[in-house]
């Protein structure tokens, strides 16, 4: 039954607009509607988004004069009784008839005035948003269109797409970005998918995806999800392993090297063999570290040995505080085997809450360039199953506040390796996931190689100009709903949609690991145990019983 | 009797004595549609959108030697001289064999034609076109300037939403529209 009738051309080449009562307020924004169209002698349901709304006849303002009275009984009393007299007027974005090897193929002619327009099938819709229907193999469900009643619409993403050309999660913060997240994950759990998913997690939020384990969707024809969360106590890095770009930013994280020290540094490092590939031990670079000194010292690094002395003094001090912590994550034998991070079917958590955000960077850096040369060594079979390195399957990672590892405007260890993986990523089945609430500190090369965007609430306004920079496929009008969305409804764009939706978030299986904490509840808890105050106390001190104001004022009366 | 226009005439309604059976109010009411046969077989279609009341003793307020009722006695051959005059909105012509023409009529009306109601099926004659309903007048009907035409396109869309149930829908547009500028518009 139509809806509406088209009126005209929009103002580019690819609107139209649409006149429509709209007496049940069946056509929101995002709303998909259809017009029939012959297109090279077939008739075809061209289908379209709406992405405004105007009014065109409205009660006039007088009739709104008491609040108490509706301008409708106003009308009324004057022989007007029509039930729904408004008519409005739409922005419809064309976005073709649906073909299922073409995808939506635009037919280049708005329609002519007087088409009727009438909502799209729940079915057709399902059908034509999705690359892959839900529940066939790849189907990423991840919830139901937005505009129409809940489950009716599945939407769902193709993980083919969005774990080789990436994805991007942006939200404000309790939008709802890591409970999107865990969603994502959960899909890549089931067991048509079974995936190889690492989730780096700096503030400890994805713990509860262990549940997959224990949960019977995550099983089936002898598949078995597993979760391993790894804590922060038990990661361990090899030494040898890191990259000087890496020790450089962890030694220098608290303070910066000075020209010198970095001088010293470097040939240390030298002298270990870290550009040749050799193992080396803690002791080894300290010694080496000495050893600069006894080949004649750095250049520049001062007019006598007194000043080269404080050098070497504050960079030993600073090797200590960093690298060569007891109790840190780094180690001269011990190092997390990637084949045990990363498997089929497997979820690894890397939790790296309390952690120091430079070690962070440098344990993602890490995990990435090592499961990353991994990944390309054992596609090109440079790498055969013995070594330690073997990856087999491909990889996705997800990144939580990956603006920590991509910020904008400055450089991290993570930073160039993250561009390498989005540029190159795709050949060989390993693919990123970037989560941030703060897209406009993220590096905007990296946001806009992201092919899958899932956008929630964004209210900053910054963070709302970088998502239009980056994200080229979500329509500008429907970003303009950004600030509007609630908790767990998202824009989805790009690759693995077939045209962008405003998607329902679907409830996750497994419980979510980032909620609000409770503080009034905390502080309640918190009161209760207390020690009790000892009111005797207050009557042998009479100064104890007066008020905090009655001592601070007590004096002026 | 006269004409204030090429398409707004003014007729005076008979009255009882002058034709065998008077006309009742209801027959020339607001939006009736009438019809003036001329010579040569075709018909003005109009309808009624005004009527004036016409009474000479209006103002004659001084005292008389003989009162109406015994006028009847004593000057039986005394005409009453008071009229109701109609206004007539020409909205369009049907032909001596039938063919309906809606707009301006060519050809002005004379003095002394006489003008008939129309019955409902000749009402629904003279909308009833080839793709189903037509009232093409309308517009020229709203464009006249008349306070009362809004009123009488109000009255004859309601009118021809239920002749016409099949294009109830699309005359209701009409009509909602109409009132929606004559009444809400106005008002606000």
């Amino acid at each position: 039954m139509p809806v509406g009738t088209t009126k005209g051309p929009g103002e580019s080449p690819h609107t139209y607009t649409l006149v429509a009562p709209d007496a049940d307020d069946q056509l929101k924004i995002g709303e998909f509607v259809a017009y029939d169209a012959r297109v090279d002698g077939e008739l075809r349901s061209v289908l379209g988004r709406i992405d405004a709304r105007r009014p065109l006849k409205l009660y006039p303002d007088a009739f709104m004069a008491d609040p108490q009275v509706a301008p409708s009984r106003v009308a009324g009393l004057i022989g007007f009784d029509h039930a729904t007299p408004e008519l409005y007027e739409f922005d419809v974005a064309v976005l073709g008839y649906f073909d299922d090897t073409l995808g939506f193929v635009n037919p280049r002619v708005a329609p002519r005035a007087g088409r009727p327009v009438y909502l799209v099938p729940d079915d057709d819709l399902a059908h034509a948003l999705s690359r892959i229907p839900h529940g066939k193999p790849g189907a990423a469900h991840i919830g139901s269109l937005l505009t129409r009643a809940r489950d009716r619409v599945p939407i769902t993403l193709d993980v083919n797409e969005f774990a080789s050309t990436h994805l991007a999660i942006i939200a404000g913060t309790g939008a709802g970005k890591s409970y999107l997240a865990g969603v994502i994950v959960e899909e890549l759990m089931q067991p048509s998918v079974g995936a190889a998913v690492v989730v780096v997690d700096p503030h400890g939020e994805y713990g509860t995806l262990d549940e997959i384990a224990n949960h019977p969707g995550f099983r089936g024809d002898g598949y078995r999800a597993r979760t391993l969360v790894v804590r922060p106590e038990q990661i361990k890095i090899r030494r040898d392993l890191l990259h000087p770009s890496d020790i450089y930013q962890l030694v220098g994280s608290t303070h910066g090297l000075s020209g010198p020290q970095r001088e010293v540094l470097r040939l240390a490092l030298r002298a270990v063999g870290i550009d040749r590939g050799r193992r080396w031990t803690y002791r080894q670079l300290t010694e080496a570290v000495n050893d600069v000194e006894l080949s004649g010292g750095p250049r520049n690094a001062g007019d006598d040995g007194a000043d080269y002395m404080l050098v070497k003094r504050a960079l030993m001090w600073r090797l200590n505080a960093t690298l060569g912590r007891q109790d840190g994550i780094f180690d001269d034998y011990e190092h997390t085997s990637l084949q045990e991070l990363i498997r089929p079917g497997q979820c690894t958590v890397v939790q790296l809450n309390e952690v120091p955000r430079e070690e962070q960077q440098v344990i993602a850096a890490t995990l990435l360039r090592r499961s990353f040369d991994g990944r390309v060594g054992t596609a090109k079979q440079r790498i055969g199953s013995d070594d330690e390195r073997y990856l087999p399957a491909p990889v996705f990672t997800l990144i939580e506040e990956a603006h920590h590892f991509a910020p904008a405007g400055e450089e991290v260890p993570t930073t160039n390796l993250l561009k390498q993986i989005l540029a190159e990523g795709r050949k060989f089945g390993f693919a990123v996931g970037l989560i941030s609430q703060r897209p406009g500190k993220l590096d905007q090369d990296v946001l806009s190689q992201c092919m899958t965007q899932c956008i929630l609430r964004v209210v900053n306004p910054v963070d709302q100009q970088a998502i239009a920079g980056a994200v080229e496929s979500a329509g500008r009008e429907l970003l303009a709903e950004l600030p509007a969305l609630s908790k767990g409804q998202a824009i989805v764009a790009g690759a693995a949609v077939n045209t962008t939706v405003l998607c329902r978030v679907r409830p996750r299986l497994t419980p979510h690991g980032g909620e609000s904490p409770d503080v009034v509840d905390a502080w309640r808890r918190a009161r209760s145990q207390l020690p009790p105050v000892d009111r005797s106390l207050e009557a042998a001190d009479p100064e104890s019983a007066r008020t905090p104001e009655e001592r601070l004022f007590g004096s002026i009366q | 009797m006269k004409s204030n226009s090429h398409v707004e005439y003014v007729a005076q309604v008979d009255r009882p004595g002058e034709v065998d059976v008077a006309p009742e109010p209801g027959d020339y009411a607001f939006g009736t549609f009438v019809a003036v046969p001329r010579s040569a077989g075709d018909s003005a279609i109009g309808v009624v959108f005004d009527a004036t009341l016409v009474n000479p003793e209006f103002g004659a307020l001084g005292p008389r030697l003989t009162t109406s009722t015994e006028l009847q006695t004593l000057a039986p051959d005394q005409l009453p001289e008071t009229a109701t005059l109609i206004g007539v909105l020409l909205l369009g012509s049907r032909s001596a064999g039938g063919e309906v023409t809606q707009g301006v009529v060519a050809h002005a009306l004379s003095v002394g034609d006489a003008v008939h109601r129309l019955v409902d099926a000749e009402f629904e004659a003279f909308h009833s076109a080839d793709d189903g309903l037509r009232a093409a007048y309308l517009p020229l009907l709203l464009a006249h300037g008349h306070p009362l035409t809004s009123e009488l396109a109000l009255a004859i869309t309601q009118r021809l939403v239920e002749a016409f149930p099949a294009h109830a829908g699309a005359v209701a547009v009409l009509r909602d529209s109409i009132a929606w500028r004559t009444r809400i518009e106005a008002a606000g």
